[in-house]
């Protein structure tokens, strides 16, 4: 089984920056850079299987099942299974019939098309239902790879990080009593030039790390780097009050607690105590529940455990679902034999593989 | 919506979980396809409610879906104020109930045994005076002659139909049979709170059928500390099967028989058993949790409805009377 980008052809799809393999699942964290996969207006999706076909893609505004109207168009008359992953929340008012009129619009000349949404949240799925959308429990944080999220050794000197691009909706604010505050984030996606400059006026103290790294010039980090720097404090920030941020995960695989507010969207999934302390909405709260975590500190590999645990669990049970689909659709038994071609057709970090095109997947 | 057993004699599994707003946990069984609300109608008619129900088999096969979504629109005609959601045990079970317009959300039956029935013994521990347990009715779908190879072997089970006893018997001869020893030659039921103590003479629990549902005895034999030798299934119950203690088999007498003697070499400490899938248990009411309150905030307008698990621990896959669930109208 091969994992391979879903793509028109051969030339465009080796010319695909190597990052976007690894970049597809998350946008409010740093390691999606501007370049990341939703936004891109040329996004194919990950062909996690090529025959039977197989794929993955992040539904986003303007591309229902998450791939560009011209690859869309190339699915027409082919039997496939669309695995959809959700970039926002359909937890808030209208969103989940918005997105139930867009996917039966789009499927309409695409009867061959199976789709499956994967949901961030169990209440995600029993909305769809509600609306006749096949839909299931699959969060992305599932996704992070946990060879590149890992504890690191030596003292930390930040008490907290916060792993989240600087849009207003991930109040940076909250973070404002935290002593010690290292933010790592992606490029502003608020088009708001000034915003660097308001919570850099806000959060006096806070280490902007990505100016930090590149002299006062803004610069990329890779995953590598992000988990090096989360390394670098004792507590990982979840402020926003939506989303699935994965970058819950990639602190709980690095070893961090977290401290969180209350939310809707996915994180919430996996916050649980005593690794993780859920506050109110107040900057006093957020930093108190820091000081908790600095002062009697969790080993870093109890929490890495817990969440490889989750990981074990929530990935085999997601195996054996789709499994059941490609048993049902495509009539293959045990299509996957374990996660790696999910993990490797998206996360990992490494050259763009071989590309397929769709018509050869097929013969 | 009709009983085939007078009311009074009828058991069912569920609870009364909160009478204002009026919600229950039940199962979609034979003759009660939407739970509680099947078996009490009339007091769910002129208020507004929410039925949690878990699936007593597999809706994984063709067909079952379609069955359970015209049950669903019957019950949905009868008590229009009424609210259902269907607890699905497995992701498939989700995607293939959303595509029929089945409300739903995955919390398999497994995650509502009660951890406070089913526990280890206290050290030092005993040694186990069987090889292997099996807690499942003499019903043939049960292939109870997959366990023909274990040298010793403890039965417990549920009152048999006719002539199930001497069938498992003939295939069984050597295999301690529970439910007739406490008082010889008659079938005795074992109640709840007597079984750890049973389970805990044990090396291995076993789980043989090729198809059901989430399979309640699996996780009991687990919160007791016991690993788990299982056949491959439809239906849920290797949801927790991850990990060092579970074993996953072909349907063959001599695997069955080498994986329980494995996995009683190895000995495992019956607190570590407990303690791997509680904090998967753990993971699932969490999110159960966090679902369910959503759900009645959307359906009922109450918000934060339930701050712990305890209402749900237990009487959600445990059947009664219909007469001790009633009584919970009144009480809760």
């Amino acid at each position: 089984m091969r994992a391979a980008r879903f793509v028109h052809g051969f030339s465009r799809a080796r010319s695909l920056p190597a990052g976007d393999q690894r970049s597809i699942l998350n946008r409010d964290s740093q390691i999606h850079s501007d370049r990341a996969m939703p936004y891109d207006s040329d996004h194919a999706g990950t062909v996690i299987s090529a025959d039977p076909l197989v794929i993955y893609a992040m539904h986003a505004p303007g591309r229902p099942l998450g791939i560009a109207p011209a690859h869309a168009a190339a699915l027409r008359g082919r039997k496939a299974l669309l695995l959809l992953a959700l970039d926002a929340t359909i937890e808030v008012e209208g969103a989940a019939g918005e997105l139930a009129r867009d996917l039966k619009s789009a499927q309409a000349d695409l009867p061959d098309v199976n789709v499956v949404v994967l949901a961030n949240t169990p209440f995600e799925a029993y909305l769809l239902a509600d609306l006749r959308i096949s839909a299931m429990p699959g969060s992305r944080s599932i996704f992070v790879d946990e060879s590149v999220f890992k504890p690191w050794d030596g003292p930390a000197e930040f008490d907290a990080v916060y792993n989240a691009s600087l849009t207003p909706a991930n109040r940076h604010e909250l973070a404002r009593d935290v002593t010690r505050l290292a933010l790592i984030y992606d490029r502003d996606r608020s088009n708001d030039p000034n915003r660097l400059d308001e919570l850099k006026a806000k959060l006096p103290r806070a280490t902007f790390v990505n100016h930090a790294e590149g002299q006062g010039a803004y610069r990329h980090l890779s995953p590598e780097e992000c988990d090096r720097h989360i390394n670098r404090a004792r507590v990982g920030l979840c402020l926003s009050r939506t989303g699935a941020t994965v970058a819950a995960m990639e602190y709980m695989l690095a070893g961090l607690p977290i401290v969180s507010t209350p939310s809707r969207g996915g994180r919430e999934r996996y916050l649980l105590p005593p690794f993780c302390r859920l506050v109110d909405d107040n900057p006093p709260a957020v930093a108190d529940a820091v000081d908790v975590f600095v002062r009697k500190p969790v080993p870093k590999a109890v929490i890495r455990n817990h969440a490889l645990h989750m990981l074990q669990f929530e990935r085999t049970n997601f195996l054996i679902a789709i499994n059941n689909l490609a048993k049902e659709f495509f009539g293959v038994e045990t299509l996957f034999a374990s996660f790696a071609p999910f993990q490797i057709g998206l996360i990992s970090p490494r050259d763009p593989l071989p590309m397929q095109a769709p018509e050869k997947a097929a013969s | 919506m009709r009983l085939d057993v007078p009311l009074a004699k009828r058991r069912a599994a569920g609870a009364i979980v909160s009478t204002d707003p009026l919600i229950t946990i039940g199962k979609h069984e034979d003759g009660l396809p939407m739970g509680l609300a099947s078996l009490f109608p009339e007091r769910f008619e002129s208020k507004p409610s929410l039925h949690f129900m878990g699936l007593d088999w597999t809706a994984e096969p063709p067909d079952e879906v379609a069955l359970i979504a015209e049950e669903l629109a019957d019950a949905r005609r009868r008590l229009p104020l009424a609210r259902f959601v269907f607890n699905v045990n497995t992701h498939y079970e989700a995607a293939l109930f959303s595509r029929a317009g089945i409300p739903n959300i995955v919390a398999n039956g497994m995650s509502f045994v009660d951890e406070r029935t089913f526990v280890p013994p206290p050290a030092p521990f005993a040694e186990r005076r069987y090889d292997a347990v099996y807690t499942a009715r003499l019903d043939p779908f049960k292939r109870h002659e997959l366990a023909a190879k274990i040298p010793t072997l403890m039965l417990v089970y549920g009152t048999p139909e006719e002539g199930e006893l001497e069938h498992v018997k003939s295939i069984l001869p050597h295999a301690y049979y529970a439910n007739h020893d406490v008082e010889p030659g008659r079938y005795q039921h074992i109640h709840h709170s007597k079984m750890s103590a049973l389970l805990n003479q044990c090396s291995v629990g076993l789980c043989l059928s090729a198809e059901e549902g989430a399979m309640r005895s699996a996780m009991e034999y687990l919160l007791c500390g016991l690993p788990v030798v299982s056949t491959e299934s439809v239906g849920g119950r290797d949801r927790y099967f991850i990990g060092p203690h579970t074993r996953v088999v072909p349907p063959d007498p001599d695997a069955v028989a080498s994986a329980v003697a494995d996995l009683k070499a190895r000995a495992f400490h019956p607190i570590a058993v407990r303690e791997y899938v509680s904090r998967l248990v753990a993971f699932d009411r969490h999110n159960f949790l966090t679902s369910a309150n959503k759900i009645i905030e959307r359906e009922l307008g109450v918000r934060d409805r339930f701050r712990s698990f305890a209402p749900f621990a237990g009487a959600a896959v445990r059947w009664r009377l219909v007469s001790e669930i009633e009584e919970e109208f009144d009480r809760r």
